[in-house]
């Protein structure tokens, strides 16, 4: 238990110290920006900038009022009226600005004629199939530094500023290189699901290692069920509990060298217990056969059925699966099991993931008035209005939620517990090649076409492709 | 009076011509300088990088996957959708038995030359999505269920390598099967039925009677659908898209990946445009290489009747 605190003091203090970090880094862009980089329209962000309007304590980011206000939110799982709402709030403070508000989907189809020519609106979620390809959009100086509204003054708060307010690690989600780029507005954990009704039918226990596990997979079998099953058409499903094995094995550093291309970082013996142990999986014949044939619509359904008794996912399971889940089926999440006998994380860490980024593209007209959008969606109002509409958490550390069912309460119950040792991964958002490639490769190893030995290799060599490929912008952590 | 022809000529052509050189040349030539940029599709600056995109392609193992799979589908699906649509077409309108008129197809045929047709009415999202259902890998399947009768395991047909692109290429082959078909009855319902007559009198089995009469008479339509066939297989994205995986990765790893569909990824999942726009020209390059082959191939002395 003191171990565990001491780490989440460390932890604590290296997110201050990269807060600070990037608070002074953005000082200076802040700077440059006034000079005018090309990245910046020389429109009303320039006029309005903070330098010599006094700070207003109603308007903290200098937003212009009667500047007209443009959104496009991705209206998937989660609908656009959570928006909505909080536009209404925005209409309230600046009843001068006309707001102009588009859900859709397929937003990278409709956005990009309109990135190249300019012409883009102040605010976006850029969620769902189809999105516009984040590190590209990083790469071309397309996208605002959020900074002004992480340091704005949050709402409801009592003075402390939105960064502050924020669940930790949000801000380095959407963080290029140390630049804030992207605002995870919802915050998911992904993690291993069961019903726990099923299993306290059954006497079950909830797998603590992967011993345990591997036993409980066999008594499971034994009654004709399958143990496992999985989302196998896309195979980054399944990567997520072995990357989340991996790290909770060797520490963050696996996760960070990972994120930083680093040498080594896919064949590190962390990595090689977590997919060992996954692909005994494979090798006992514990995933439900077919699986990875399977829309993740199919796996979701069978499991939901009593086909399989776990399967991975993120948060959203509960509303996605909506009516399809039976009758006091009561699923529940939980992290991985220890695959080592001395894991560096504590057992409860588990996977966090910011879900609906929202960006401000630089072009936009009224960029300050896209950031204060958000901070009203971010101030805990609207936060429990969304909660209450999708039952999924935002990325708000403090609020209450009024609407709460069994698999959100699972879900901060998980959230609560792993506290301060949630950890996340970038590599994905940052290489989207290296992403299709290594999920790719993890289709093979479930299905038993490769050993670990073998995958481990393939996905180490990608990452080594990616490192060599100049034409790709890095990024680095730390 | 010559001038005022002219004139009316190059009036009634003009507007064509301009509206085909802006929207179809235009846009090609510019694909050629695209393809030598690096341009991420997402702003209004691009650079030129010179062959970069092309030495690229040549290394790497996706693009040579992909066109394997499209050449593989080149050779595969005319055979069979070309193959079963003459059968069909002959069945339908030479091969029934003769009992009062000559030349007639088997029973039924009017109707089954509509069900034929079904599926080309389907748009191809609906046929993928269809499709995936019927290739269920539990036993729940359609076709798996159907399998499980006659005591065959569940087969996983999507969602691996080795049956993955041959299950689609499948599907592919229900879906144009009846277009073919049509378009081989128009023809043969354009050969004068006396020919039929007179190679029945003398007593030619129906196998002579195809070869001898009505491929050679219908050749030219067959050439127009070898190189329709050949171009579809070079595209197939639409189909592969919806059937590979969720988000159409033509996977599983690549293994039912075609050009049309990494073109498709690379531009809009990776933000490569300008990569994107040099795999679209080397398709183009390929799709022109393979039309001349086969009409080349295919040249025949005309029948003329």
């Amino acid at each position: 238990m003191t171990i565990r605190h001491s780490r989440g003091l460390d932890r604590r203090a290296f997110l201050r110290l990269s807060g600070t970090a990037a608070a002074a880094f953005t000082a200076g862009s802040l700077v440059s920006c006034g000079q005018g980089t090309e990245a910046d329209t020389p429109s009303d962000a320039g006029q309005s900038g903070p330098p010599n309007t006094e700070p207003d304590a109603d308007n903290p980011l200098n937003v212009p009022p009667d500047e007209p206000l443009e959104t496009v939110i991705f209206k998937g799982g989660y609908g656009d009226q959570y928006v909505i709402d909080a536009q209404a709030l925005y209409a309230e403070r600046f009843p001068d600005a006309e707001i102009k508000h588009q859900g859709g989907q397929e937003l990278g189809k409709q956005l990009q004629p309109r990135f190249i020519s300019g012409d883009v609106p102040d605010l976006i979620d850029n969620s769902g199939a189809g999105n516009l390809p984040m590190a590209a959009l990083v790469a071309d100086g397309q996208l605002m530094d959020l900074t002004p509204l992480l340091d704005a003054p949050a709402i409801g708060a009592g003075g402390k500023t939105v960064r502050e307010t924020l669940i930790p690690g949000v801000v380095d989600l959407g963080s290029f290189g140390g630049t804030p780029h992207a605002l995870y507005y919802a915050f998911v954990v992904h993690g291993i699901w069961h019903s726990r009704s099923l299993f306290e039918e059954n006497g079950w226990p909830e797998p603590e290692t992967w011993d345990d596990m591997l036993d409980l997979c066999a008594e499971i079998k034994s009654t004709g069920m399958s143990p496992w099953t999985y989302q196998g058409k896309n195979p980054g499903y399944i990567l997520t509990p072995i990357l989340m094995a991996a790290a909770k094995a060797g520490g963050l550093d696996v996760l960070k060298n990972i994120d930083n291309l680093e040498a080594g970082a896919w064949t590190a013996p962390p990595m090689m217990a977590a997919a060992e142990a996954f692909y005994q999986l494979v090798e006992r014949d514990y995933i439900l056969p077919g699986t990875s044939g399977m829309t993740h619509t199919q796996a979701q359904t069978y499991w939901a059925t009593g086909e399989a008794a776990f399967i991975p996912c993120g948060s959203w399971l509960e509303s996605e699966l909506g009516d399809v889940t039976p009758e006091g089926f009561d699923m529940v999440v939980t992290t991985t099991p220890a695959v080592t006998a001395s894991d560096a994380l504590p057992g409860t860490a588990i996977r966090g993931m910011g879900s609906e980024p929202y960006i401000v593209p630089s072009q936009a007209k009224n960029p300050m008035g896209g950031m204060e959008l958000l901070r009203i969606m971010l101030s805990p109002e609207s936060a429990t209005n969304f909660t209450d509409q999708t039952q999924t958490l935002t990325s708000l550390a403090d609020y209450e939620p009024t609407n709460v069912g069994s698999g959100l309460t699972s879900v901060r119950e998980a959230l609560a517990a792993s506290g301060d040792d949630t950890f996340f991964w970038l590599y994905h958002q940052w290489y989207s090649e290296l992403s299709a490639s290594v999920n790719e490769t993890t289709s093979l190893l479930m299905t038993g076409e490769i050993n670990p030995d073998e995958w481990a290799q393939q996905c180490q060599s990608a990452a080594d492709a990616v490192k060599d490929d100049d034409s790709v912008t890095k990024f680095q952590r730390d | 009076m010559r001038q005022g022809r002219y004139r009316f000529i190059v009036g009634a052509l003009a507007g064509p011509i301009v509206l085909y050189a802006v929207l179809v040349l235009w846009p090609y030539l510019q694909s050629f300088y695209v393809s030598l940029t690096d341009w991420s599709g997402y702003t209004s600056e691009r650079r030129l990088i010179g062959l970069a995109n092309y030495e690229r392609l040549l290394k790497d193992p996706v693009f040579w996957i992909s066109l394997r799979h499209n050449l593989l589908a080149a050779v595969v699906l005319p055979v069979f959708s070309i193959g079963l649509g003459l059968f069909f077409a002959t069945m339908l309108n030479v091969a029934g038995r003769a009992k009062k008129a000559a030349v007639q197809g088997v029973r039924g045929a009017s109707f089954y030359r509509i069900v034929y047709f079904f599926p080309h009415l389907l748009s191809i999202a609906v046929i993928g999505v269809l499709w995936s259902f019927v290739y269920d890998p539990t036993g729940n399947g359609l076709l798996n269920g159907f399998l499980g009768l006659i005591g065959i395991d569940p087969v996983n047909w999507l969602g691996s390598t080795r049956t993955a692109y041959w299950a689609i290429l499948a599907v592919i082959v229900w879906v144009s099967v009846g277009f073919y078909v049509l378009v081989f009855t128009a023809a043969i319902g354009s050969i004068p039925p006396d020919m039929y007559e007179a190679a029945m009198l003398d007593g030619a089995s129906r196998w002579r009677i195809f070869w001898r009469i009505t491929v050679p008479l219908i050749w030219d339509t067959v050439q127009v659908a070898l190189v329709y066939a050949g171009i579809n297989a070079l595209d197939m994205f639409a189909i592969v898209n919806v059937m590979s995986a969720a988000g159409g990765s033509g996977g599983p790893n690549n293994s039912t990946q075609v050009l049309g569909n990494y073109i498709y990824l690379t531009a809009f999942e990776h933000g490569r445009f300008g990569y994107a726009t040099a795999l679209g020209v080397a398709l183009f390059v390929v799709t022109i290489v393979l039309a001349v082959i086969t009409l080349r191939f295919m040249r025949r002395d005309r029948v003329v009747y």
